[in-house]
């Protein structure tokens, strides 16, 4: 099942006369499968940025933690706060990484919309 | 200027809705020679993959590129940032970039605008084209601020006067007509009197 990007709702396939593919959820939101995949990744980049903003959070609650000596999280071993500072650290760097390395797929123009040139002149 | 010709030789463009056929046009009239590095920031959807240099390149002389991260900045070269891309400068190439997305874009303008100011300085000219949103008003700030040149198009040219109009508030720049813009261009690069830059509304 395939949650949609619109609501809390799950779409549904339906197929048209023309075997052509659309997708549309229980209150309606309508998407073709071009739509619902661009959705899509826009949601894999949100949520990419989401838990990078909460690592650099614990990171942050941990360096105040390690600046004040503990006072705060004195109930964690400070060698393991240590080692969970170091590693959060590097999965920041991997998820870094992991958006930056993302290519996304590019449209074909076939000589419509944006990719046409229009006459010379301002 | 004790004989000497202040050169502005990095030229920075922000642009959106309204903007190819203009951008067309400028394009079409830089000479292949101009000794200046220009950049280009267009809003487009991430997935818009469409032949800058066949589009933007193929009417004039000066050499039209999507950029690539790493790129030699060289003079007499017009560079777009492709899509899903930030694209930045750095002294001696630029950098293009995954990062968030400003002002709802990416490519966006502000971060070229930014990082040319903070590298260049007083050589920087930034101009803001037509466009719907207010990307490109803080960039246009810094130039400012760091000693560099700042220029909007005149609003009622433009197909989407809000981006012009955003940094005639946030800014002090110059109005130029879209007829003028190449030719202040090249004066902008080439030192020679600018002439053909009217006065602000």
């Amino acid at each position: 099942m395939i949650s949609c990007p619109a609501c809390a709702g799950v779409v549904r396939i339906e197929v048209g006369p023309r075997q052509h593919l659309g997708f549309v959820c229980s209150v309606g939101h309508a998407f073709s499968l071009q739509e619902l995949y661009a959705a899509k990744e826009d949601q894999v980049e949100s949520a990419q940025w989401s838990l990078l903003a909460l690592l650099k959070h614990l990171q942050m609650i941990l360096q105040i933690d390690e600046e004040t000596d503990h006072r705060h999280v004195s109930s964690y071993r400070s060698h393991d706060l240590y080692q969970r500072l170091e590693q959060i650290g590097h999965q920041i760097a991997q998820l870094e990484g992991l958006i930056e390395g993302t290519d996304l797929p590019l449209r074909h123009q076939d000589g419509h919309g944006a990719d046409r040139a229009p006459a010379e002149g301002p | 200027m004790n004989g000497l010709q202040k050169k502005w030789d990095i030229i920075v463009i922000g642009a959106s809705a309204g903007a190819m056929p203009v951008l067309q046009y400028l394009c079409g009239r830089l000479p292949a020679d101009l000794p200046a590095v220009i950049g280009v920031v267009l809003h487009h959807g991430s997935w818009y993959g469409g032949n800058v240099s066949e589009i933007y390149g193929r009417r004039g002389h000066i050499a039209v590129r999507e950029a690539k991260s790493g790129d030699w900045l060289e003079p007499g070269t017009v560079y777009f940032a492709p899509s899903d891309r930030h694209m930045v400068f750095e002294a001696t190439h630029l950098r293009l970039s995954r990062g968030p997305k400003v002002h709802f874009t990416r490519p966006a303008i502000d971060p070229l605008f930014m990082s040319a100011a903070r590298t260049f300085g007083s050589r920087v000219a930034g101009v803001l084209l037509t466009g719907g949103n207010r990307d490109g008003a803080h960039g246009l700030v810094q130039i400012r601020l760091q000693g560099g040149r700042t220029f909007v198009q005149r609003p009622e040219e433009a197909t989407h006067p809000t981006m012009p109009l955003s940094g005639l508030r946030e800014d002090e720049p110059e109005v130029i007509s879209t007829h003028a813009l190449p030719d202040v261009i090249i004066s902008l690069a080439t030192g020679q009197p600018d002439h053909l830059v009217r006065p602000n509304l």
